[in-house]
């Protein structure tokens, strides 16, 4: 897989691309639209990056007569001023991915990336010892301590829906009611937010009510639920209170797979 | 309410015509047939005539003052119409041995009635920003016109003034449904009780003229001059309470048209100052230092957060959700610089309306910088959103050592750009309520109707 980098400062992009880009896709850079074209009219490339402001050949008109060559290329534009897909052109815009602005975002360029290998991301969840989460390798900086413990408890939860009241019980239990129902609001603001930006989608928010969607989550604790295999030492999603109401479980299955 | 309501019944009676009609009933079974008198006729024409000139005031004002509407305009030409049909003009002609059949007059009367009618429902309608589905609205008006054609049609018959209290009753009771519902927005004011009995009124006009027309009772002199008076001194109130609303809110639009292109331009150096850019890159150099991951995350909300000032110039209402992130930035990179760190509570139960932007971010950044929550136990920043009725409300209530109100003028352009931004572009200002010791609640009341048409 190939993918074309049009971009005058290239310096930046190209350690930052180096730093996220797996071994499976190979990146060119390029200085300008010219040198892009008569490239593309000899070799295959998948998929084009590029700056908009460019002198010459803009990116627009660049992406424009890319699509000429290759129907189906998609297109994600680069840019440091703010721009909007409704500012371009029908054609350029059915090939369009998306923006990423300057400062580069590293969620949003694995983002685009796993757009274009057609992978969905899988979310790694670590829940034996501490609680942890990890996307494409790393870890993931949940925006408050008590969102991450909702996500926790919602992916033991195993499937199940995990209601308001419930989470309200277990990690609110010590706030009056009407406190308690504006925390569980911030921590599902917070994890929504967490969740928007590593692009991963599998919580259905609903008042008073949150769903799992399992597909494209990678879970120790539901792994070793399902075939006993796992590294269980005893400890499960440490530091939260209600962790505890699960560990007989888990050592019954533990004892089970020693004999 | 049920008791104004009543009180509305019984004031429309009484202007509706039931005295004249009454009048009309004692008179004629008085066997006092009223003569065509050319003093009282010619008093009514000049009451025409006042009518007439004040409407070619209104046209012309329509196309000369930009902010002026064509509601009163409208409304004083229908006015016009129904009383150059009435009774009192068919008995005023009739000194010129005139004869045009009361047919005719009948069916041009009820027509201008509807219309008149109709222009009040309208004038109700726009002045409380009452929202009628499109549907209804057909479904009135086929039926008004149906019933219109079925009046035309019976008008010789002499049972046409069965469909005509028909037509009234519907009319009638679509307007008091407007006022109704105008009510339950807010109390409503001098024009509308003074449009309702202009309402009012032209039903009692008509009511005179179809008795008379269809020869239920016969034609007294002189009544339609009396309504033509009383809706004359009610119009010209109108008119007045109008066009001095419409020019004061025109005066208003123009001031913050101003002021907007003061805040554009201020905007950079107000919003962001340029030591919060510098103060931020430092803060980013120092993260990086820590580690790469928070440096990244730093990065990642400084250039959104900016990217977001920046695109709020271009747009005077932005979705409440994109508001909510420039909120989130903030704070979120307010925290990463902190060593105590002042976690501010989304409490977000309501989204789907529109707000200026940056308009609540200032709020917000006032309690994190000055309210001091961080050294109150429990204390905490909390924005909350939610919907009552037809308002969307968003509240950001802190707990910290407060503030005096009445010197946010002095010191605070965050503050004072946001109320500028909410009043530019929704007509509110936020309430700002606060208690030195206890802590600051700023309550933002948006009217989700007006908002729609603010949205066009």
């Amino acid at each position: 897989m190939k993918i074309a980098v049009v971009d005058d400062e290239m310096l930046a992009l190209q350690s930052f691309l180096s730093d996220v880009i797996d071994y499976d896709i190979d990146y060119k850079f390029f200085k300008d639209g010219k040198s892009v074209l008569e490239y593309a009219s000899k070799h295959t490339i998948d998929a084009l990056f590029t700056d908009i402001r460019m002198p010459e050949i803009n990116g627009l008109v660049l992406a424009e007569k890319l699509i000429d060559l290759y129907p189906d290329i998609p297109i994600v534009f680069i840019t440091g001023m703010p721009i909007t897909i409704n500012e371009l052109n029908d054609k350029v815009k059915a090939n369009t991915l998306g923006f990423l602005y300057k400062p580069y975002n590293t969620n949003k360029l694995s983002e685009f990336l796993n757009i274009i290998r057609k992978r969905t991301p899988t979310l790694h969840v670590k829940m034996f010892d501490g609680f942890d989460c990890f996307i494409d390798g790393k870890l993931v900086m949940f925006s408050s301590a008590k969102s991450k413990e909702l996500f926790a408890l919602l992916l033991t939860y195993n499937g199940k829906s995990l209601t308001m009241t419930d989470a309200i019980n277990l990690l609110w239990e010590d706030y009056d009611i009407e406190k308690a129902k504006i925390l569980y609001r911030n921590a599902i603001f917070r994890l929504r937010k967490t969740l928007a930006d590593i692009g991963v989608n599998c919580v259905c928010f609903k008042r008073a009510m949150l769903t799992l969607d399992k597909t494209n989550i990678q879970c120790d604790y539901w792994n070793f639920l399902n075939t006993g295999e796992g590294s269980y030492h005893g400890e499960f999603c440490k530091s939260y209170s209600w962790s505890i109401d699960y560990l007989y479980e888990l050592d019954i299955i533990a004892e089970k797979n020693k004999k | 309410m049920k008791k104004r309501a009543i009180t509305f019944v019984l004031l429309g009676l009484i202007l509706a015509g039931f005295p004249g009609i009454a009048v009309q009933f004692i008179l004629s079974s008085l066997g006092v047939v009223s003569t065509p008198n050319l003093a009282i006729g010619s008093a009514y024409i000049v009451a025409i005539g006042l009518l007439f000139i004040i409407l070619i005031v209104e046209v012309v004002s329509a196309f000369l003052i930009d902010d002026s509407t064509f509601h009163t305009a409208l409304l004083a030409a229908c006015l016009l119409g129904l009383y150059i049909c009435s009774t009192d003009m068919q008995l005023f002609l009739s000194n010129f041995n005139n004869q045009i059949p009361n047919s005719i007059f009948g069916i041009t009367s009820e027509l201008f009635f509807l219309l008149t009618a109709g222009c009040c429902c309208f004038y109700i309608k726009y002045l409380y920003s009452i929202a009628v589905k499109r549907k209804t609205l057909i479904t009135i008006l086929t039926i008004v016109i149906a019933l219109f054609i079925a009046y035309s049609l019976m008008i010789n018959s002499g049972y046409s003034y069965i469909i005509h209290f028909i037509l009234l009753a519907i009319v009638s009771i679509i307007f008091c449904l407007l006022l109704h519902k105008a009510e339950t927005k807010r109390n409503i004011g001098l024009t509308s009780y003074l449009t309702a009995a202009i309402f009012y009124f032209s039903v009692g006009t008509q009511n005179v003229n179809v008795m008379s027309f269809g020869d239920i009772l016969p034609p007294v002199l002189g009544l339609s001059l009396i309504y033509v008076a009383l809706s004359f001194i009610m119009f010209i109130i109108v008119y007045l309470v109008f066009s001095i609303r419409t020019d004061s809110k025109a005066a208003k639009s123009n001031e913050y048209k101003l002021q907007a292109e003061s805040f554009e331009t201020k905007a950079l150096s107000q919003q962001i100052k340029p030591h919060f850019i510098f103060n931020s890159l430092e803060t980013v150099r120092a993260l990086y230092h820590e580690n790469v991951a928070s440096g990244d995350k730093a990065m990642n909300l400084l250039s959104d957060l900016l990217r977001g000032s920046i695109n709020s110039f271009d747009s005077d209402l932005i979705p409440f959700e994109t508001e909510l992130d420039n909120i989130f930035n903030y704070a979120e990179f307010k925290n990463l610089k902190r060593q105590s760190k002042t976690e501010v509570i989304f409490n977000i139960d309501y989204t789907d309306f529109y707000v200026p932007p940056f308009s609540i971010q200032p709020f917000v950044e006032n309690a994190l910088k000055y309210s001091d929550v961080d050294k109150v136990e429990n204390g905490s920043i909390i924005i909350s959103s939610y919907k009552k009725d037809n308002f969307a409300i968003v509240e950001i209530v802190d707990n910290g050592k407060g503030f005096d109100v009445s010197k946010i003028s002095n010191n605070s352009h965050g503050i004072k750009n946001a109320c500028g931004r909410f009043s530019l572009a929704l007509g509110i200002l936020p309430e700002i309520k606060s208690t030195i010791g206890s802590g600051t609640r700023v309550t933002i009341k948006i009217d989700l109707n007006k908002e729609k048409e603010a949205k066009k």
